[in-house]
């Protein structure tokens, strides 16, 4: 579960954006649409907790993280929620499968191989388990990236312009692979984004622009 | 994966700019390392040469030169005493022991000194093989003189003028017979070829007079017209009785020694003996504490200049690591923010850059301490045939542990502000780079 409740955010410069209040539940996949600058990208750091709101609270499974102290948020999002970036951001330094290790280390998880394996495999990144982030294609590491925010199990599964800049048939495996994973894990799936060609999987929408939820 | 490994790997991904600051460090500390051992063991080679001897009493000339040549075997004398002087000392009721010192001449390098038994007892040494002199023109040799010629008990050698290399004129017709060998003391001893005061004497008896030429480059100075003018050179005494290991002291007035070793019976001692002896006319008499020091002191202007050189480096090191890790933080930007986005404080984060500059410094200054020991070994090994300080890098200084800590020091403060960066880093604003 995920709700904001009167969110508000201002920027340095002083301009400030208010969210309309928004409540989704376990297992839902919304896409969170709008124009650029209506903040489609700050709602997903709020949600995330990687940034603090003005004012208003974001809760997630009934717990009010904007409430949390920092490190303990830090050690929340690390836990339940997973996030997919724009720019992918894999370690380069690391292998694929250290990437997800990375993952379960910062979360507090135990290690475990098997989960791990169980992950790549589903994304068919078996054979890349022990290659190098820098010597993946742009595809392999974008699945690479949503197999790292899905190896916690998380509850909430955020996903920033995952399919912007790749052609059509890209999007779709990059969708489709967003609503796999995410209901593998049960996960609520937000994916802010400008793409339309998101609403074909993405059945619930928060139109910042409109500020409010679109049928 | 931990964090431990993740900042190996970041150093892996990153191996000319990881090895360029490890070296850096590495040059450093092992600058500093070498410096340390080198010092540490000349230090401790003069104290343990000096160990035991209180006082030494020779010509008058520089105290310092006394100390040289009588105690560590290095120096020219500066020049001889007379017997008596030795008579005198043996009844003052201050003093214990005396050990008198007639040199003059070398084996191939090694100094002859014409002594007593209890020379050997001063340096703690042992027999490896046979017994002490005992009767004239025989000699017991130090360790390394033994193992270095290849001597065995029964050769016979032959002495030079001069106490340095072997160039001056050859006694080849007064040969030492090899009686004993010493097991290896670590002290100078280990250097020497000790006989009796005799046996010295002997080599120089007028009667052995073949007329030769004392210019040996040595400052030689061979008294066969029994001048006792103290002047700077050595001489030895050419007639007189036996003074040798076991045996009674008859000498004549006009016999000659080069140093007398002295130790006190009480502290007292060192109030009066030193006084004493300096007002009687030719005579000095040196501290070889006193004198150690003044030379470390003045060896150590020389030992600290090149510290501080191998500082330069260690510092130049640390600046290179700072450089090293704030373009790495520039570069790892987006890292740092996956990392915090993935559940990492800003502390674990600030933590991971502070390791790194630890494992630098660190494993940098480990690379250095080893580098610095295997400098001094190859070196101790280059020089140990021909020079009197052994050096080897095969042992540990105390204040190398400081080196660990100065280094460590370096690396916090050389990743302090990278960590402090990354600890207050922006990761929204980075991860939201398009």
């Amino acid at each position: 579960m995920l709700q904001i409740k009167d969110l508000a955010y201002r920027y340095r410069d002083g301009q400030p954006l208010h969210f309309p209040d928004w409540r989704a539940e376990a297992g839902e996949h919304w896409w969170l649409s709008g124009p650029s600058g209506t903040g489609k990208t700050t709602l997903l750091h709020l949600l995330a907790g990687l940034l603090s709101p003005s004012s208003g609270a974001v809760r997630v499974n009934e717990q009010t993280i904007t409430d949390f102290p920092s490190a303990a948020r830090d050690r929340f999002r690390g836990r339940h929620i997973g996030l997919v970036f724009q720019r992918l951001h894999l370690l380069p330094a690391l292998t694929v499968a250290a990437n997800l290790e990375l993952a379960r280390y910062l979360a507090g998880l135990p290690r475990d191989h098997a989960r791990i394996e169980q992950v790549l495999e589903r994304l068919g990144l078996a054979d890349l388990a022990g290659r190098r982030a820098h010597q993946l294609s742009q595809g392999q590491a974008q699945r690479v990236a949503i197999a790292r925010a899905v190896v916690n199990r998380p509850s909430i599964l955020l996903a920033d312009e995952p399919t912007a800049s790749l052609d059509d048939e890209n999007a779709r495996r990059v969708a489709e692979l967003l609503c796999e994973q995410a209901a593998a894990c049960r996960a609520t799936l937000v994916v802010a984004s400008h793409d339309t060609r998101l609403a074909r999987w993405l059945p619930h929408r928060l139109d910042l622009a409109e500020g409010r939820v679109a049928a | 994966m931990n964090a431990f490994r993740l900042t190996l790997n970041w150093l892996r991904f990153r191996p000319l700019t990881a090895l360029l600051n490890l070296l850096l460090m590495a040059l450093g500390t092992g600058t500093i390392a070498l410096l340390l051992l080198y010092g540490h063991q000349l230090d401790r080679q003069f104290t343990r040469d000096a160990e035991g001897i209180d006082l030494v009493v020779g010509a008058s000339g520089s105290p310092l030169q006394l100390i040289l040549s009588s105690v560590y075997h290095l120096d020219v004398p500066t020049g001889n005493i007379p017997e008596q002087a030795a008579r005198d000392l043996r009844d003052n009721r201050l003093v214990r022991e005396v050990i008198p010192l007639a040199l003059g001449d070398n084996y191939r390098g090694h100094r002859i000194v014409g002594t007593e038994a209890s020379f050997v007892d001063l340096y703690g040494g042992t027999l490896s093989d046979g017994r002490l002199w005992e009767g004239s023109m025989e000699a017991t040799l130090g360790a390394e003189v033994a193992a270095r010629h290849g001597l065995a008990i029964g050769d016979e050698i032959v002495g030079a003028h001069g106490l340095g290399g072997g160039d001056g004129h050859v006694h080849d017709y007064a040969p030492y017979t090899i009686v004993g060998i010493l097991a290896p003391t670590g002290t100078v001893m280990d250097r020497l070829v000790l006989t009796s005061v005799q046996s010295v004497w002997d080599v120089h008896d007028p009667d052995h007079d073949h007329g030769h030429d004392h210019e040996n480059g040595h400052q030689h100075e061979h008294e066969h017209e029994h001048d006792h003018g103290h002047g700077h050179g050595h001489g030895h005494a050419h007639e007189g009785e036996h003074a040798g290991h076991g045996h009674e002291h008859e000498a004549a007035e006009d016999q000659e020694l080069t140093a007398l070793l002295v130790r006190y019976r009480s502290p007292m001692a060192a109030m009066q003996l030193p006084r004493s002896i300096n007002a009687e006319p030719g005579l000095q008499a040196a501290a070889p504490a006193y004198e150690s020091a003044r030379l470390m002191s003045m060896l150590g202007v020389g030992l600290d200049t090149l510290k501080a050189f191998g500082g330069i480096l260690l510092l130049a090191a640390g600046v290179g690591v700072f450089i090293g890790l704030y373009n790495a933080l520039r570069e790892r930007r987006h890292d740092i923010a996956v990392i915090r986005s993935l559940g990492a404080s800003p502390r674990l984060v600030s933590g991971l850059i502070l390791l790194e500059g630890q494992l630098l410094a660190l494993v940098g200054t480990l690379l250095g301490l080893a580098g610095g020991h295997l400098a001094a070994e190859l070196i101790g090994r280059w020089i140990g045939a021909d020079r009197p300080l052994e050096l080897t890098g095969l042992m540990w200084v105390p204040s190398e542990g400081w080196l660990l800590l100065i280094a460590s020091g370096i690396g916090l403060v050389a990743a302090l502000l990278p960590a402090w960066q990354a600890y207050r880093s922006d990761i929204a604003l980075t991860l939201s780079e398009r």
